[in-house]
């Protein structure tokens, strides 16, 4: 097909690998958001007022309901009318987050309500507050639900992160699509690129799997 | 935010040209991923030697890619192997070649699911594993797998706006074409995003209410 000497493929991989630490980046300032909207989220949608509940019901259904890259598009031209100037690395970032978090939100909701109802009447009348309830005797036992969640979760967020490109965030499906265009070997540079993203992907998707057969272990 | 409703009304019989794509594309990718979808999950639990480590590696490797290099993939290394579809069969194709992955885990979950009891009973019935397939576990596994089959189409229908960038004219691709040619972007995505949501919701709400009836 082609000649790919060591030499090429050493040149590839030099332009390539600088978009997988842009790729992770955006998985860290995104994975490190999106649990604490997801909590504030699923506070809402778990709250004894209406307004609230609906509002955060709008939020989850709407993020969860539309494609990532529209929210993508939507939020990186609806920001500067606001007068927020952000670069698109970060819009990408903080819109990953805000699509996680709705995720986020339902994982800790199932969680929380898969625990019994009568838990939280047996606290009330031993005359607990409805903190130490859930801190206490709630969340210890909703923690094992959504913790394998959360980690699915996460790497579903390093895979989104590929739509970051179509933003022309430097990350690595927008560099192996430049270089595609610029040497005219798509074959082997879109190979490799699906191989990094299966390789940062796949040994994190086995260690969630080990975490979650773990939990369902010491939790039987 | 300046939100023009005269453009919008312009805009709107494009975008909901893009629509129909948007759903044929959907429609055909989700049909012709669930064919696929149930041969590899039938050749898998059939346990056909080197054809079933060939498949789980693509079964993996499927999970672990984004939808959209994916895409990408296929529209950059197709041609060079002498495959030349026009846009609109791409997309299907690699929708198809996609979610018949994640497709075939549901159904290998649901297989998993039936009964024992049933299975021993063909085991006694002497009924071949092909067999067993055919008449004890496929005319089940369907219903049984509606939910999480309900749930992918949710998924392929959002990602399908992805396809755009491989130049499939559907709504995501409108949205971006009235952009481009007005320099106005805001309404565009905001509409394209909106009839997403208009169409996805209600089947959201149709899949959380089928589950709710077999649990």
């Amino acid at each position: 097909m082609n000649d790919m000497s060591m030499e090429t493929l050493r040149l590839w991989m030099s332009y390539l690998l600088p978009g997988i630490s842009e790729t992770l980046r955006a998985t860290l300032v995104a994975g490190c958001l999106f649990p604490i909207l997801g909590i504030f989220v699923c506070y809402l949608r778990l709250s004894g007022r209406a307004l609230l509940r609906a509002a955060g019901t709008a939020y989850v259904e709407f993020l969860r309901g539309t494609p990532l890259v529209g929210q993508l598009f939507l939020a990186y031209y609806v920001l500067p009318f606001w007068g927020i100037k952000l670069s698109a690395p970060i819009v990408g970032a903080i819109t990953l987050a805000f699509n996680s978090s709705a995720y986020a939100a339902e994982a800790f909701r199932a969680g929380i309500e898969s625990i019994p109802r009568e838990q939280w009447e047996a606290g009330r009348i031993l005359n607990l507050s409805r903190a130490f309830i859930f801190l206490r005797i709630i969340l210890p036992q909703a923690v094992p639900i959504f913790l394998p969640v959360m980690g699915n979760e996460l790497l579903t967020l390093l895979r989104a992160t590929a739509a970051l490109s179509l933003l022309g965030v430097r990350e690595l499906l927008f560099r192996a699509r430049d270089l595609s265009s610029a040497t005219y070997q798509p074959f082997p540079i879109m190979t490799i690129v699906l191989l990094l993203y299966f390789l940062m992907s796949y040994p994190a998707s086995e260690f969630v799997r080990y975490i979650e057969r773990r939990v369902k272990y010491l939790s039987a | 935010m300046p939100f023009s409703f005269d453009y919008v009304i312009e805009i709107l019989p494009s975008l909901l040209e893009g629509t129909l794509v948007t759903i044929r594309i959907t429609i055909l990718g989700m049909l012709f991923a669930n064919l696929w979808g149930i041969v590899v999950a039938v050749i898998r639990w059939i346990g056909l030697k080197g054809l079933t480590s060939f498949l789980n590696m693509y079964v993996t490797l499927m999970r672990n890619i984004p939808f959209v290099a994916f895409a990408f993939y296929g529209y950059y290394t197709l041609p060079s192997i002498g495959v030349t579809l026009e846009p609109f069969g791409l997309g299907i194709l690699i929708l198809a070649l996609y979610y018949g992955a994640f497709i075939a885990e549901i159904y290998r979950g649901s297989m998993k699911s039936v009964e024992k009891d049933q299975l021993e009973a063909a085991e006694i019935l002497n009924l071949s594993r092909w067999k067993t397939m055919r008449v004890v576990i496929l005319p089940q596994i369907f219903i049984v797998s509606l939910p999480s089959l309900i749930n992918c189409l949710i998924s392929t229908f959002k990602d399908s706006a992805y396809l755009g960038w491989i130049t499939v004219r559907e709504l995501m691709w409108h949205a971006k074409n009235e952009g481009a040619l007005s320099f106005r972007m805001f309404e565009p995505f905001f509409m394209a995003t909106l009839i997403y949501f208009v169409i996805s919701y209600p089947v959201a709400l149709l899949g959380r209410a089928i589950e709710k009836r077999y649990s």
